[in-house]
C-alpha cells in the first residue's frame, strides 16, 4: 500500500493506470443515447461498464459507494434530461440521491470528481462520447482511488 | 475471496426467500402469496424445505453480428472465458445470434444442456430484447430468465482502434451478465384488457391517413385535430410533386372520407391537455374538456416552415417569398409572371438555423421552377444551391427536366448568397462555385427554400406522452431502422412530418405503418405488459409512507392491515399503475420495496463482477 | 466438533440451555416475527456443520440482551448471535442493511489505509486539540445527517454539545480526522474481519497521540471501544459522557441550572445490559430536570427496535411505537444516551400515523443536547 496522500486522492497515477468506471444509465436516455453513440461509430474510451437500470431515480447511494469499495476509479450516473424523465421526475430523485452521496464521499474524503452526474438523452450520441472520455481522462488523472485494492 | 463476495449479494436475496418461504402464504393473504424469488425449475424439484435453491445453469450466446463484433471482438476468446464461470454449462458463438440458426441454437442448448438462465451477447436490448425473449418463452423458459449483454453498440462500435480492450471489455460485460443472470427470478406478466379504440393527433395527410386506415380495420378513432379544418401542410400546397396533381384533389378526398366515416369522431379544433394510463387504456382529456378512453395512440401532429426572420431580407425587402408563399401565390391564380426568379436552397437549413437537411426543399423548388417555366417560358429561373438532393426515381426525372426547360443550377458556396435591393430591383450576390467568381443575379422574385421545423407544441406533447423528442426537437423513434413508427413506449406511435421532414407519399406511407402497428393490441383485446414493477415485502414493511408519497403515478398506497406485527399500514403496490421505474426501492429505508428484474443484489452483482479482477 | 461450533455453543455456554423458552417470552422480536431464540440454540446444537447459519433468522436478534436477563443457564445468547453471523458472514452471507447498507460499506471503506476524511468540518467554535490525553470519540456523527436527511436528525447537535460540555469543564478534547467508525455494526453484522481492521486503526491512532482516556456520546461505541476493544490489546479507559459529566459535576469543575422540565430516559441497551451502566446518566439527568422513569427502565427497558442497522421492519416499528407511547405516558421529554437510538426513534414518530394509534407529542434530546442546553453561564 502506497504513503497516504493528504488530499484523500491517491496521488499521481502510476504511467499505464487504466482507471475503472462503473456507469448506471437509464434505459431510455441515456443507455439509448449510448446505443447511439455506437451506431454512429464514435468512439470513446473502454475503461467504462454500463449497468442499465430503467431510471436514474432508482440508482440508490450505496451503488456508488459500493463500487468505489470495490475498486471503482470513477462512478458515472446518467439520466435524462431535467424535466424529460421518462418517470416524470426519477432523475430529480437521482439528482438528490447523487447529491447526498456527494456530500458523504465529501466527509469520507474521496475526491467529489470521482462521482459524476450527467443528463444525456437518446439522441446525444455525441454527448455520451464525450462525457466517458472526459470523465476518463480526468479520473485517470486522479489516479486510483484505491480502496478495494489490498 | 471476491468471488465469495460477488455471491454474498446473491445468497442475501436467496436468504430472504427462504425466510419468506418459511411462511408460506403471505400474512395479509394477498400481497406476497409467492417466496419472494420463485425457482425457474419445475415445481417437482422444489423440495418445500430446501435451504439452497436449484443451481443455476446457465447458457451464453455470443453473436459476431457477422464482423460488426466479431471484427473487433475476439469472439472464441469471449466465448472461451464464459465457459469458464461460474454456473455456465454451455457457451457458444453464433454468426448472427438473431437469425434462424442462431435462435435454433438457443432452443435446442435450453433442452439439450437443461439450461435455466439465457444469456445472449450481441446488440441493445433496445431493439432485440424481445425477439430472444419470445424464443426462450417458445423453449419453455421463462423470458424473464433471460439476459442481455451489448456487445455491439456499447463495445465493438465503439471500441473500433482497440480490439484487445474492446475483448477485454466484452469479457467483463460477460462476466457482469453472468452475475445477473444467476439472481435473475422467473416473473408472470399481468395481462390487461384493451380499450379498443385509437386516438390519432393531428389531421393533416398523416394523421387523416392513419385515422382512415384504423377506422377501416373496424376500430373507433378519436381524431384531434388543432385548426378548424382538416388537411394540415399538404392542403396549403399549390401541386404535389412529382405528380403534379393539384394538392386539394389529393388531400380533399381524404379529409371527406374521414369526415364521412361512422367511426372516426373528429374533435376540432382541439389540442390533448392531459393524458394517463398506458398502452390498452389511456385516459385522455382535451381542450373541450372532453374525456375518453383509447388503447392506442398515434402521433401526426406535423411540422411547421421555417420563418426566415432575418435571412435574406425576407419580411423587409418586397418580393423575398419562402416556397410555402409561391406556393399559395400561384394557387391564388395566374399572377404576373416575373422576368426573373432566383430561388436560394438551404435557406436557414444545413447550418444556418437548423443544422439538418430538410430533404423536400430541393424537389419543391424543381417543382416549383418547372411549374413557372412551364407557364411562363422566359421567366429565367435560377436554383442557388448547394447540392441537390433529390432521390428517388422520379425525382431525379424531374431535376433533369428542369434542366431541359432551362432551368439554371448555380452552386454557391461556402457563403451562402445574399439579396439586396438595387434601383428598385432585387440582386442576388453569390460565389459561383462553377465559376469560381462571385455574381450578381438581377430578380422580380426571389424563393427562399426553407426547412420544416418541429413545431413548438412538440416540446409540451412530448412530455404529456413521456415519449423522447431528437436534438432538433422532432419526435424521436424508437429505432431508426427497425421500428421506424413506434416510440420506446408501448401503444404510441409516431408518423409524418412531426418525425422529422418527409415528402406526402412517405408520410403516407408511415400513416399506414403506424395505423397497423397501432391496430395491433385493439385487434389483440388484451395485452400481456411488462412485469418490471414494485414488489412489497408486508413482512418488512415499516408503512412509513415514503414510496407512497414519492410516487408520481399514485401506484402505492398504504392499507391498515392487522396481524402478528399488530394494527399497523403496510404499503401496496397497484400493478396496473405501476410503471416500473423503481424510485421507491432506491427510497426505501429498509428494503421492503423492491423493482422486480432490477434488484438490489441484481444491480450490485453487476457491479462486483464489473470491478473484479480476472 | 467443529470448532466453529465450538466456538458458538460452548464459549457462549449455549449448552446449558435447559429449552425453558424464557428467552422466547421476553424476546421483543418473537412477538412479531416468527423467531426464538430458544429454537436458535437448539438447532446449534442439533447441527454438526451449523448449517443453519443459512438461515435468514438469525439476523432478526437485536442483541438487546433482554434474553440474558432471565436465562436461568447463564446463556450468553447475543455473543452467540454474534458468532453464529461470524460463520454465516465466512460463508459469504449477510443480513438486511437499514439505509440499502450505505452505512456498513463506508465502514468498510474507512479500514483503508489511504483514508482522508474530512470528518471535522462541524468543530467550528469549538475548543478541540490534535494531540492529548483525553479523546472525544465522535463516531458515525458526521455521516448521519446526511445519511438520514429526510429525518433531519441533526445528529451533529449531539457532538457539537458534547464538546461544549467538556469546553465548559476547562477541558480541551481531541477530536481526530483520522477517527474511523468504530466497527460496532461490522462486528454484529459477523464481519470480524473489517472490524478488526477499524480497530487497529483506531486503537494506532489513539497511541500515536497520546490519549489515555476516550470519552464518547454514543452507546455503542461505549461499548465497542470499552469491552470490545480491550481483545485487541487497547489499554484504554472509556466513559460514557455521562459518567464523564458525572465526575466534573461532582467535582464542581462543571456547573448546570435546572431547566425546570419534567422529561423521560430511555436506556441504550449497550450502556446498560451491555455494559451496566444504568446510574450516570440519571444523576446526570437530575440536576438539569425532573426525572421520570418509565414503567420498562434499567435492567428492563425495552429496545429502540433496531441493532447495528440490522434488519429494520414491522417489528422494529412496533416495538418504537410502543416505547414512544410509553414515553409520552411518563413526560413530555425522551432523553436518549445512544444516537442511534434517537434517529429510530424519530424514523417512527415522523412516520404516515396508524388510524386509531396516536402517536404522544414527544421532544426526543440526547443527553449530551440536553445537558449542553443547561450549562450555567460563566466557567467556573
Amino acid at each position: 500500500m502506497e504513503a497516504e496522500s493528504p488530499s484523500g486522492v491517491a496521488g499521481k497515477a502510476a504511467p499505464g493506470f487504466e482507471p475503472k468506471i462503473v456507469a448506471f444509465c437509464c434505459n431510455w436516455c441515456s443507455y439509448a443515447g449510448a446505443d447511439l453513440t455506437g451506431v454512429s461509430r464514435m468512439q470513446y474510451s473502454p475503461n467504462i461498464r454500463i449497468i442499465r437500470v430503467m431510471c436514474s431515480g432508482r440508482i440508490e447511494p450505496n451503488f456508488v459507494l459500493r463500487a468505489l469499495e470495490l475498486g471503482a476509479d470513477g462512478v458515472l450516473v446518467a439520466g435524462c434530461h431535467i424535466g424529460d424523465c421518462h418517470y416524470i421526475s426519477g432523475n430529480k430523485e437521482a439528482e438528490k440521491q447523487i447529491a447526498r452521496t456527494a456530500r458523504l464521499l465529501e466527509i469520507l474524503g474521496v475526491d467529489k470528481r470521482r462521482l459524476r452526474l450527467e443528463w444525456i438523452s437518446a439522441s446525444e450520441g455525441q454527448k455520451f462520447a464525450n462525457t466517458v472520455n472526459a470523465f476518463t481522462k480526468e479520473v485517470r488523472e486522479l489516479g486510483p482511488a484505491g480502496y478495494g485494492r489490498k | 475471496m471476491p468471488e465469495e463476495k460477488a455471491q454474498g449479494a446473491g445468497r442475501e436475496a436467496q436468504g430472504k426467500e427462504e425466510g419468506a418461504r418459511d411462511k408460506g402464504v403471505g400474512k395479509d393473504g394477498g400481497e406476497n402469496p409467492v417466496p419472494l424469488s420463485a425457482s425457474p425449475l419445475e415445481p417437482s424439484s422444489l423440495a418445500p424445505c430446501a435451504l439452497r435453491p436449484a443451481p443455476c445453469r446457465i447458457g451464453v450466446f455470443i453473436c459476431h453480428c457477422g464482423s460488426n463484433i466479431g471484427g473487433i471482438v475476439d469472439v472464441p476468446a469471449v466465448v472461451e472465458y464464459a465457459s469458464r464461470l461460474k454456473d455456465v454449462v454451455h457457451a457458444e458463438r453464433n454468426l448472427y445470434t438473431c437469425a434462424d440458426d442462431g435462435l435454433t441454437a438457443i432452443k435446442t442448448a435450453i433442452s439439450k444442456h437443461g439450461l435455466n438462465r439465457v444469456l445472449v451477447a450481441s446488440c441493445t436490448p433496445r431493439t432485440h430484447a424481445p425477439l430472444f425473449r419470445r424464443t426462450c418463452e417458445a423453449a419453455g423458459l421463462n423470458q424473464y430468465l433471460f439476459e442481455f449483454v451489448n456487445l455491439r453498440e456499447h463495445c465493438s462500435w465503439v471500441h473500433m482502434r482497440e480490439p484487445a480492450r474492446a475483448t477485454e471489455k466484452a469479457k467483463a460485460l460477460v462476466k457482469m451478465g453472468v452475475a445477473r443472470a444467476r439472481l435473475l427470478e422467473r416473473q408472470e406478466e399481468p395481462v390487461l384488457d384493451i380499450e379498443p379504440a385509437a386516438m390519432v393527433l393531428g389531421g393533416g395527410v398523416a394523421g387523416l391517413s392513419a385515422a382512415l386506415s384504423i377506422a377501416n380495420q373496424g376500430f373507433p378513432v378519436h381524431l384531434v385535430e388543432r385548426e378548424p379544418e382538416l388537411g394540415g401542410m399538404a392542403a396549403r400546397l399549390h401541386r404535389i410533386s412529382p405528380t403534379y396533381r393539384n394538392a386539394r384533389e389529393v388531400v380533399g378526398p381524404v379529409a371527406e372520407a374521414v369526415s364521412a366515416h361512422p367511426d372516426i369522431r373528429l374533435h376540432m379544433p382541439a389540442t390533448m391537455t392531459d393524458l394517463s394510463g398506458y398502452i390498452g387504456n389511456f385516459e385522455v382529456t382535451l381542450s373541450t374538456g372532453e374525456k375518453f378512453r383509447v388503447g392506442s395512440i398515434v402521433v401526426a401532429t406535423g411540422a411547421d416552415e421555417l420563418r426566415p426572420d432575418g435571412l435574406y431580407g425576407w419580411g423587409q425587402l418586397k418580393n423575398v417569398v419562402t416556397q410555402m408563399e409561391l406556393e399559395r401565390l400561384m394557387a391564388a391564380g395566374p399572377f404576373t409572371r416575373p422576368k426573373s426568379v432566383v430561388m436560394i436552397q438551404c435557406a436557414g437549413s444545413r447550418g444556418q438555423k437548423v443544422s439538418y437537411c430538410s430533404k423536400r426543399c430541393c424537389f419543391t423548388a424543381i417543382k416549383n421552377a418547372i411549374l413557372l417555366k412551364e407557364e411562363s417560358p422566359d421567366t429565367e429561373v435560377h436554383i442557388l444551391h448547394n447540392e441537390i438532393h433529390v432521390y428517388g426515381v422520379a425525382f431525379e426525372k424531374e431535376y433533369r427536366r428542369a434542366q431541359e426547360l432551362g432551368v439554371r443550377f448555380s452552386r454557391y458556396s461556402p457563403e451562402k448568397p445574399s439579396v439586396s435591393e438595387q434601383n428598385g430591383r432585387l440582386n442576388v450576390n453569390f460565389y459561383d462555385e462553377g465559376l469560381r467568381r462571385e455574381r450578381d443575379l438581377p430578380a422580380d422574385l426571389v424563393v427562399l427554400s426553407t426547412p420544416l421545423v418541429a413545431r413548438p407544441e412538440a416540446e409540451e406533447l412530448s412530455k404529456m406522452l413521456k415519449v423522447p423528442l431528437g436534438q432538433d426537437r422532432f419526435f424521436f423513434e424508437a429505432h431508426v431502422k427497425l421500428r421506424p413508427v413506434d416510440f420506446a413506449t408501448d401503444g404510441i406511435f409516431i408518423c409524418g412530418t412531426a418525425k422529422g421532414p418527409t415528402n406526402i407519399g412517405e408520410c403516407v406511407e408511415q400513416a399506414l405503418g403506424a395505423a397497423s402497428r397501432a391496430a395491433i393490441p385493439l385487434a389483440k383485446g388484451r395485452v400481456r405488459v411488462e412485469a418490471i414493477t414494485s414488489r412489497v415485502n408486508t413482512d418488512t414493511c415499516r408503512g412509513c409512507g415514503r414510496c407512497e408519497s414519492e410516487c408520481d403515478y399514485h401506484a402505492i398506497s398504504l392499507v391498515p392491515v392487522n396481524d402478528a406485527f399488530g394494527n399497523r399500514l403496510v404499503a401496496r403496490v397497484n400493478e396496473g399503475l405501476c410503471k416500473g421505474c423503481g424510485k421507491c426501492s432506491s427510497i426505501c429505508c429498509n428494503r421492503s420495496i423492491s423493482l422486480r428484474h432490477f434488484t438490489t443484489p441484481q444491480i450490485m452483482a453487476m457491479v462486483e463482477a464489473a470491478l473484479e479482477e480476472g | 466438533m467443529s470448532a466453529e461450533k465450538e466456538a458458538a455453543v460452548k464459549s457462549t455456554k449455549a449448552y446449558y440451555c435447559v429449552e425453558c423458552g424464557k428467552c422466547t417470552g421476553i424476546c421483543p422480536v418473537s412477538r412479531g416475527l416468527e423467531y426464538s431464540p430458544r429454537r436458535m440454540v437448539k438447532r446449534a446444537l442439533e447441527d454438526p456443520e451449523l448449517e443453519f447459519v443459512r438461515d435468514s433468522q438469525i439476523w432478526n436478534c437485536l442483541t438487546c440482551k433482554l434474553c440474558s436477563g432471565v436465562c436461568p443457564s447463564g446463556v450468553d445468547y447475543i455473543d452467540f448471535i454474534r458468532i453464529v453471523r461470524s460463520r454465516a458472514h465466512a460463508q459469504g452471507l449477510s443480513g438486511s442493511c437499514s439505509q440499502g447498507g450505505q452505512l456498513s460499506t463506508m465502514a468498510r471503506m474507512m479500514a483503508s489505509d489511504r483514508l482522508a476524511q474530512g470528518r471535522n468540518f462541524w468543530t467550528e467554535g469549538l475548543e478541540v486539540a490534535e494531540k492529548g490525553e483525553l479523546m472525544y470519540f465522535v463516531g458515525c456523527l458526521p455521516y448521519f445527517d446526511t445519511v438520514f436527511e429526510d429525518l433531519r436528525p441533526d445528529t451533529l447537535d449531539i457532538a457539537r454539545s458534547t464538546v461544549k460540555v467538556l469546553n465548559a469543564a476547562g477541558i480541551r478534547p481531541v477530536v481526530s480526522p483520522a477517527e474511523r467508525c468504530c466497527g460496532h455494526d461490522l462486528l454484529w453484522s459477523g464481519d470480524v474481519e473489517s472490524y478488526r481492521a477499524l480497530a487497529r486503526q483506531n486503537i494506532r491512532e489513539m497511541k500515536r497521540l497520546g490519549v489515555k482516556t476516550v470519552v464518547t456520546s454514543c452507546a455503542e461505541c461505549y461499548r465497542t471501544l470499552s469491552r470490545d476493544y480491550k481483545e485487541m490489546g487497547a489499554d484504554l479507559e472509556v466513559k460514557h459522557i455521562s459518567q464523564l459529566a458525572g465526575e466534573l459535576l461532582d467535582q464542581g469543575k462543571l456547573k448546570v441550572k435546572s431547566s425546570g422540565k419534567k422529561v423521560t430516559l430511555h436506556d441504550a441497551c449497550r450502556l446498560g445490559r451491555h455494559t451496566g451502566v444504568y446510574d450516570p446518566p440519571r444523576e446526570v439527568l437530575r440536576k438539569v430536570a425532573e426525572l421520570v422513569e418509565m414503567p420498562r427502565s434499567g435492567p428492563a427497558a425495552s429496545c429502540c427496535g433496531v441493532g447495528a442497522f440490522l434488519t429494520c421492519g414491522a417489528h422494529s416499528k412496533r416495538i418504537q411505537v410502543e416505547r414512544l407511547i410509553e414515553a409520552g405516558a411518563a413526560a413530555p421529554v425522551l432523553v436518549t444516551e445512544c444516537p442511534k437510538c434517537q434517529i429510530h426513534f424519530k424514523c417512527a414518530l415522523r412516520d404516515k400515523p396508524v388510524p386509531g394509534a396516536k402517536l404522544p407529542e414527544l421532544e426526543i434530546i440526547d443527553l449530551s443536547s440536553f445537558l449542553a442546553r443547561n450549562l450555567e453561564a460563566g466557567k467556573p
